[in-house]
């Protein structure tokens, strides 16, 4: 203690770790700022990220829709909501979306229940799995211009391998891609083996997740296989499951390139998807605020279904 | 799971196998057609394996310099588009996953996602091409790896959310407890359990952005910007489909992506073992 | 003395200024696959006379064209110099403004259009079409041709070339009897753009058209006479033809697998001679189309050469447009890699025909050629026509139920564009 009034004589270390000691209690506050909302930092990066390339382009969207948009003859005005109520007389719109709705039902429905099935399968400690596993990802890491080109030509009718096959089994070939009644099918099969490896994936990574010694514990507990599948396993991948739903069927509701490519939405009107609707009012008449309103009917349709879906995910993960 | 009866192992060993045929069968069928003369494809039929096998067609592709070029192209662009993807997600999937917050902010950041994922790319190729003008940015490289946020960044958040939720909390509330920062908990403990999800991620993300072609092809410039998408769109033209370069070039660009899978799925398969814990 | 040095030395340098070039650089943006090696080739040509300038080619599939063309129109800022359309883009493109006149600079430099361009192929380049400001000119001579197995016909008596569409009927159904094997006739049969190119040549055989004085001619008889016999046609015809788009038609024909193909291109028939991938070598005839009520008269898919009008080096641009339409590259063009010209005089060239023996059938159906009609809502005219005629084609509509139906979306679509 230094007496009142006197002077002091202070080295120039004592300023200096008098400093140190301030700074470190200022960085001791800010750190402590930041741990409290570290919630929100964490987010910035990917919030920046959407802001800034997402943000605009949708409201950009939004905006146009709401207007008779022609892009080469420069034609833009304010026509509030025709757009929508037009999308919703033209019968070749509502039959798109039912189309495209058996389209996502099917293709989701097969490859979550395939792609599981297969991630039990490859979660069992089989030998040459490291090198079974890349094997059957392979489909998806074809660019799906060349996915189209292959199975066109496995698909044709009077000359493809398909049909050949079924020609020597004795059976009569199929009008795959041609038969209104089958085209769609023909063109879900393709996306299930395109994409089932992703459902694997997901699955599987979740499988890996769940310690061995819950098994074990059961196990001695007396429990079977199909036991320890429906109280351990089913529970706990629930979350990756309905993700595995959610994810496949947002992304075959865009179905596209596969349509564009194999069938340009023949036979007839059969495999019309709304992507193709979007594209060909967009690309190729130009009718940009058109487009812009269907794909947002899209959107509110898709999330419609999915919200009600992501819900009861969103209480498990709260929980 | 644990011990399998040797019938059940012989039968999953058959079911695995099957499934690896079916895989490749489609890929086969193409390596088969690239390897005929074009007079054997014409013949038709259902050979299995081309009479007159020939490597012409190979020999095309791999020897254009510009393929490689494409190659180098795809490459930076899908691997620094994943890597911020997974970044970026990972850190807003933890944040979501663990924290409450308000105005349901939460819930709004992860709709959002999903709103981007719903809509067709295409949709924002004007308002990105506006956008990337106004921002006066021309390297199209550049350009592809933040358009690809479109792609990939939504769907690393959602695959992560899976992940991160996955860990209980009280492993981080130890480390917590014994002085570690949240960022130090979250990179020692929880980064380390979550690579699964990592791998997965990834895998996804960088197979996404490695075949993306609508964006690519809207934003080159010159033919030096083009990706490997591109580079194997023009083998199939309007008259034919050249088979060879087609089944070459595909090939060539799926095995880095196969390489990065095998590479990667170790950190897919591990157990669950934890250091120190069990 | 040094005085004088400096002052040579200045001189000299300023001349190189003004003589020496500056090196310029062009973007090309056009078509991949035959015609990026056709420009490919012209463009290595160039760079030995003007060794200063680089041309740097974007090869693009026909899609990817058209967007980026169009994103380029309205929001670009000159990355292009020079740039591909194919005829029927220019209802849409050239009102927009999107080329630059080239009458102009024909002015400028001095030069004229060359009075040897096939008539029928400059028309397409002039908005309003056919006399107006000319865009653009042709350097793809592509017409439809008629293709037929001579051998096949020689062997079972018939009548060759089939003169009428009739005669052409009888020859599918005594082939169908006769050679089980193979298909009497193939065509495009993909639903939108390929049914549609595939019947124009029936259609105006029969004096028909899809939009007459701007009003639709789809509900008129000659239409549904034609498109009748067009579905007669298809009976003949492999089982999955609905969806044959032109590379597969290609494939069958080349395969010998059938003996009439209603359409083909000339940018693939040099192939049909080539033994390394055909096997129909010397046995297939190329014809323009038969007539019925009107002689023959193809539909021409012309593809125009033009310079952006915001381009940044238009005079460079122009002298290569001027180089590539020119006699001498468009004979090295069609000699080394099969590009149709778009000069009467080479099509009489003893040394082209020698190479192609079907170009004098070629000039005759350029020369008769009819492009698609001129108006901008054509894309969407062609895809409603294209999924109707499909379903009849499938037989989920019969002829007269596809017509009415399609006649009264066109009507629609045409009243909505007047407005």
């Amino acid at each position: 203690m230094v007496p009142e009034g006197a002077r002091v004589q202070r080295s120039l270390g004592f300023f200096f770790r008098e400093a140190i000691v301030r700074l470190g209690r200022g960085c001791n506050v800010l750190r402590l700022t930041f741990e409290r909302s570290i919630h929100l930092w964490l987010l910035v990066p990917a919030g920046l990220l959407f802001l800034m390339f997402t943000v605009f382009p949708l409201i950009y969207n939004g905006y146009i829709s709401l207007h008779h948009f022609q892009f080469i003859r420069r034609i833009f005005n304010f026509v509030g909501a025709r757009n929508y109520i037009r999308l919703f007389q033209d019968g070749l719109f509502l039959s798109s979306i039912g189309n495209t709705l058996r389209f996502v039902a099917l293709a989701t429905a097969t490859e979550v229940v395939l792609g599981t099935g297969l991630a039990l399968l490859f979660n069992a400690r089989l030998r040459g799995r490291r090198i079974m596993l890349p094997l059957v990802t392979l489909p998806m890491m074809f660019p799906t211009m060349v996915v189209c080109a292959v199975w066109v030509m496995l698909y044709d009718f009077e000359f493809g391998f398909l049909n050949n096959f079924l020609r020597f089994l004795g059976f009569s070939p199929i009008q795959w891609l041609s038969d209104p009644k089958i085209a769609m099918e023909s063109i879900v099969l393709v996306d299930i083996w395109q994409w089932t490896p992703f459902v694997l994936l997901v699955i599987l990574a979740g499988l890996q997740s769940i310690p061995d010694y819950l098994y074990e514990a059961a196990q001695l507990d007396g429990a079977n296989g199909f036991q320890m599948f429906r109280h351990i396993t089913l529970p706990l991948l629930s979350f990756q499951i309905k993700l595995a739903i959610l994810l496949r069927l947002i992304d075959t509701f865009r179905i596209f390139d596969k349509v564009y490519a194999m069938t340009g939405g023949g036979p007839g009107y059969a495999t019309e998807t709304i992507s193709l609707y979007i594209y060909r009012e967009g690309f190729r008449y130009f009718n940009l605020g058109y487009a812009a309103a269907a794909s947002l009917v899209m959107v509110f349709l898709v999330l419609g279904i999915s919200i009600l879906y992501a819900r009861r995910m969103w209480k498990e993960l709260r929980v | 799971m644990i011990r399998l009866g040797l019938l059940k192992r012989t039968v999953l060993y058959l079911l695995a196998f099957g499934t690896v045929l079916v895989a490749l069968f489609p890929i086969w069928w193409l390596v088969n057609t690239s390897l005929k003369t074009p007079l054997e494809f014409l013949g038709g039929g259902m050979t299995l394996f081309p009479r007159q096998p020939t490597l012409a067609h190979y020999r095309e592709v791999v020897f254009e310099r510009s393929f490689l070029r494409f190659f180098g192209n795809t490459a930076i662009v899908a691997t620094a588009a994943t890597t911020i993807s997974v970044l970026a997600g990972s850190l807003a999937a933890y944040s979501l996953s663990r924290f409450r917050f308000p105005w349901k902010l939460d819930a709004l950041f992860l709709v959002w996602a999903l709103v981007i994922r719903t809509i067709p790319p295409i949709v924002f190729v004007v308002p990105l091409f506006i956008m990337f003008r106004e921002l006066r940015l021309t390297n199209v490289r550049a350009i592809l790896i933040l358009a690809y946020q479109v792609y990939t960044l939504p769907l690393a958040i959602w695959m992560l959310l899976g992940f991160f939720r996955a860990i209980p909390r009280e492993l981080e509330e130890a480390a917590l407890t014994d002085g570690a920062s949240r960022i130090q908990a979250l990179l020692r403990i929880v980064y380390p359990l979550v690579t699964p999800g990592l791998a997965a991620t990834a895998i996804f993300c960088i197979i996404t952005t490695w075949n993306e072609f609508i964006y690519a092809l809207i934003f080159a410039r010159v033919p030096a910007d083009f990706t490997i998408p591109i580079g194997i769109a023009t083998f199939i033209t309007e008259y034919r489909t050249l088979w060879g370069p087609l089944a070459a070039g595909s090939l060539i660009s799926s095995l880095p992506l196969l390489a990065f899978t095998a590479f990667v799925q170790k950190h897919l398969l591990r157990g669950f073992a934890l250091r120190g814990i069990f | 003395m040094r005085h004088w040095i400096l002052i040579s030395a200045v001189v000299v340098f300023l001349g190189c200024l003004v003589v020496g070039a500056e090196p310029v650089r062009l973007v090309f943006m056009g078509r991949d696959g035959p015609y990026e090696a056709a420009m490919k080739l012209a463009i290595s040509l160039y760079k030995m006379v003007k060794p200063h300038v680089t041309i740097e080619y974007l090869g693009l599939p026909w899609a990817g064209l058209r967007e980026k063309i169009t994103i380029e129109l309205v929001e670009g800022r000159g990355d292009f110099d020079l740039v591909v359309l194919d005829d029927p883009w220019t209802p849409e493109f050239l009102p927009a403004g999107f080329l630059e006149p080239l009458e102009p600079w024909f002015a400028k430099t001095g030069k004229v259009v060359d009075p040897d361009f096939i008539p029928t192929a400059l028309a397409l380049g002039r908005w309003p079409y056919p006399d107006g400001t000319l865009y653009a000119l042709p350097i793809v001579g592509n017409v439809q041709l008629f293709a037929y197995r001579r051998d096949l016909f020689e062997k079972h008596g018939l009548k060759h070339p089939p003169e009428t569409w009739s005669e052409v009927l009888v020859a599918a159904r005594v082939l169908a009897e006769k050679e089980p094997d193979i298909f009497p006739v193939v065509f495009r049969g993909a639903k939108g753009h390929d049914i549609v190119v595939s019947f124009l040549p029936i259609l105006f055989a029969y004096g028909g058209n899809i939009i007459v004085n701007g009003k639709s001619g789809v509900d008129s008889p000659e239409f549904l006479q034609a498109f009748k016999v067009y579905l007669e046609l298809a009976r003949y015809a492999p089982g999955d033809v609905s969806v044959y788009r032109a590379a597969r038609l290609r494939e069958v024909l080349l395969s010998g697998k059938a003996a009439m193909a209603l359409e083909v291109w000339p940018a693939w028939i040099p192939e049909l001679d080539d033994p390394k991938v055909s096997m129909v070598v010397h046995k297939v005839e190329l014809v323009p189309h038969p007539g019925q009520v009107v002689k023959t008269a193809p539909m021409l898919g012309i593809w125009l050469l033009g310079i952006p009008a915001t381009s940044k080096n238009k005079a460079e641009a122009f002298d290569f447009l001027l180089f590539v339409t020119s006699p001498e590259i468009q004979k090295v063009m069609a000699l080394h890699v099969g590009n149709p010209p778009t000069l009467m005089s080479l099509y009489k060239d003893p040394e082209l025909i020698a190479r192609y023996r079907w170009y004098p059938a070629q000039l005759e159906a350029l020369l008769a050629g009819v492009p698609r009609p001129r108006v901008p809502v054509w894309s969407r005219v062609e895809d409603i026509l294209g999924g109707y005629m499909h379903e009849a084609l499938i037989g989920l509509r019969t002829p007269e139920d596809a017509v009415r139906a399609a006649h009264e979306a066109i009507v629609a679509v045409l009243e909505e564009e007047r407005r």
